[in-house]
């Protein structure tokens, strides 16, 4: 059979044609080795933040010159969801024998902080009835704003790189991701990019004090290998993910060295995380307000100058002062006086005198006072440096969370306390 | 295919002795030794290595094949159909006693040969000044890495190529075919960046489809996966472009 010149062409482009489509929808639909990955990424970054009941993370970071270490980094996360507490304890370990370590808690109603250096723990307690929403939570970067745009980006530049990415069913259920990059590999653009960052990265380190004793490295640096590894467990988590960076260069001796970046990230004990709040029966406590309001050791007066410019020259006219009377669990009470010196009446018209009182129970506190003219208007104090307090009159509330004070004339809101010598 | 001997040599006459080879040359040339002379700036300025030996030619084809060798393809490819119906001298080779076919394959035939001598051209060149200087990292496996990836190459921009030659026997114009394969190939790229899951549509993606080729663990399913992929849409263009071709008055 002798096909037409017409019926050959229509042929085989429906052959091409067919071909084309066909594998192009399986290539999409198998997806890469990449796009899985971040799938399993986002499952298990979206369970952490609400789905888990309670787990433990467990990562490492570790920083090695050829095989000194430099740096080793640890830290543990317990995290419970439904009760909403968290426990987290860092080690950090320098190449010259120092370490630096701390713990912390928090829960609904406490949170309890201690560092290595001090045998002392910090206690904040919160309210009954505040709104903790953000407790020391795992945050689904995924759902950060901008992440899509991120995420559309990173796909870009990462382009064929995504094949790389290996993955492979394990017997007993899910699977294991991995993918190497050698110095051919890694795109010219991110390698110039992050030897860059890192050459810059020494010199600042070298100006900090010793702690990580970095070999200077002048020439010839280069992203050498890549390496990572994430297993996913039959629940679809990554439990387990690796990563290794090896950086190489030369130092001005001549000296070849070869910078290695180690982390590890462990998702463990899923449901069996039990979290225990520490014991402080007799230990050293220093409790830390919350919004670090004013306390009882703010009770005295404070002074602001009423300064005018007359003649060419500076003058005080008078003084504003607040009086803080007590202040008695959370309930603060004073007064606040514009004294104006005789004859000076009318360079300050309208003097303010009212007597405050508010409770403290938010980072804003807020009370309200008459002015001279009869009118209700809201003020606010603010701690400022020691022994020093700045007030907020006018406020005009804007909405819920934001609002703006109408200074009154020659007046910088900053009072000093007067002390008695 | 009556007569695609003679009909390709004809062809491959007619382009050597356009400009543009001579042109497409020295902007390799160009490319190259500018490439070099930012790795070096950037070795002894920054004293960063951005690239050993054999991987600066992969610097340069990462770069070369985004400009100057898709450009060129289509300054050719427009050349040799619109330009020629244009000019009226495609009278000259379609009275010959070649079978319309004939003359077809042998201008796509030419078309591959200059996108493939490019390619080598460019290929040996980097390979010289990577090893003229930053002689200390070279290795055998580069060079088979080097050559490995330019050859891949070859295909998706062939078959962009052919993409050209369906647009040129489609629209009269060769300024607008020229314009619209930019588009195409910026729109493509564009689109695959957005519609990241159906980049496997758009050819101008796998443009860089060489790094799967020189990978340490090579994924043979999705190479044979593209290569299908780069082969339906080339006989797609090359028959559409065909029937065009052949329907056209001289």
């Amino acid at each position: 059979m002798k096909l037409s010149k017409k019926k050959m062409t229509v042929l085989s482009f429906a052959l091409g044609a067919s071909v084309f489509v066909s594998t192009a929808f399986a290539d999409m639909m198998l997806g890469s080795g990449y796009d899985r990955l971040k799938d399993s990424a986002k499952t298990t970054a979206a369970q952490m933040e609400k789905g888990l009941n309670n787990y433990t993370i467990e990562a490492l970071f570790t920083l090695k010159d050829n095989d000194h270490t430099l740096m080793q980094a640890s830290t543990f996360n317990k995290m419970d969801t439904q009760k909403q507490a968290s426990e987290n304890s860092t080690v950090t370990q320098y190449a010259n024998g120092e370490s630096t370590s701390n713990y912390s808690y928090s829960d609904k109603q406490v949170s309890i902080w201690k560092s290595g250096i001090e045998n002392k723990y910090y206690v904040t307690e919160f309210p009954e009835d505040m709104d903790r929403e953000n407790w020391s939570k795992f945050s689904n970067p995924f759902n950060e704003k901008g992440a899509p745009e991120i995420e559309k980006i990173v796909d870009a530049l990462v382009g064929n790189l995504k094949d790389y990415v290996q993955a492979e069913d394990r017997p007993e259920g899910g699977r294991i991701y991995s993918g190497s990059l050698s110095a051919t590999q890694v795109p010219a653009i991110v390698n110039a990019v992050s030897s860059f960052g890192v050459k810059q990265m020494m010199r600042d380190q070298a100006h900090m004090e010793g702690k990580m004793e970095f070999a200077e490295i002048e020439s010839d640096i280069h992203v050498k290998k890549v390496t990572g590894t994430a297993i996913e467990n039959k629940e679809g988590f990554l439990e387990n993910v690796t990563g290794d960076i090896m950086l190489s260069g030369v130092d001005k001796n001549g000296v070849q060295h070869d910078l290695t970046l180690n982390v590890v990230f462990k998702l463990s004990d899923v449901g069996t995380t039990k979290i225990t709040k520490p014991d402080l029966d007799g230990a050293n406590v220093e409790k830390v307000s919350h919004f670090g309001g004013l306390t009882s050791k703010h009770v005295g007066t404070y002074k602001n100058d009423i300064v005018v410019e007359k003649d060419g020259k500076f003058v005080k006219i008078g003084e504003r002062v607040i009086e803080i009377t007590s202040v008695d669990g959370g309930k603060v009470s004073g007064a606040y006086s514009e004294n104006v010196k005789p004859g000076f009446e009318t360079d300050h018209p309208d003097s303010y005198q009212f007597k405050f009182e508010y409770k403290q129970n938010d980072y804003n506190p807020k009370f309200t006072y008459t002015n001279p003219k009869g009118e209700q208007e809201t003020g606010s104090i603010h701690l400022s440096n020691p022994g020093k307090l700045y007030l907020d009159l006018q406020i005009e509330m804007i909405d819920k969370d934001s609002w703006r004070s109408n200074t009154r004339p020659n007046f910088d809101q900053q009072f000093n306390r007067v002390f008695e010598e | 295919m009556v007569g695609f001997k003679p009909a390709f040599i004809n062809e491959i006459v007619k382009l050597l002795k356009k400009k543009k080879i001579v042109a497409a040359a020295i902007l390799s040339i160009l490319a190259v030794l500018i490439g070099q002379v930012a790795v070096t700036a950037i070795k002894h300025g920054l004293g960063l290595r951005v690239v050993g030996s054999t991987e600066f030619p992969l610097v340069v084809l990462s770069i070369f094949i985004y400009t100057i060798l898709p450009l060129f393809a289509t300054f050719v490819a427009i050349d040799m159909f619109n330009g020629e119906f244009s000019s009226n001298t495609m009278k000259i080779t379609l009275t010959r006693p070649v079978s319309r076919l004939g003359v077809y394959s042998a201008k796509v035939a030419t078309l591959a040969l200059f996108i493939l001598a490019n390619l080598m051209f460019v290929m040996i060149l980097s390979i010289l000044a990577g090893l003229l200087f930053n002689p200390s990292s070279a290795s055998l496996i580069g060079i088979i890495r080097v050559v490995l990836a330019y050859s891949a190459t070859f295909l998706p921009v062939f078959v962009f190529a052919l993409l050209v030659v369906l647009l040129s026997n489609l629209i009269r114009g060769g300024l607008a075919v020229f314009f619209l394969s930019i588009i195409v190939f910026i729109g493509f790229k564009f689109l695959g960046i957005v519609f990241s899951t159906y980049s496997s549509f758009f050819i101008t993606t796998m443009f860089d489809w060489y790094t799967l080729w020189i990978s340490e663990t090579m994924n043979g399913y999705k190479i044979f996966r593209q290569i299908l992929i780069m082969a339906g849409s080339g006989i797609m263009f090359f028959t559409a472009g065909y029937y065009l071709f052949d329907r056209k008055d001289i």
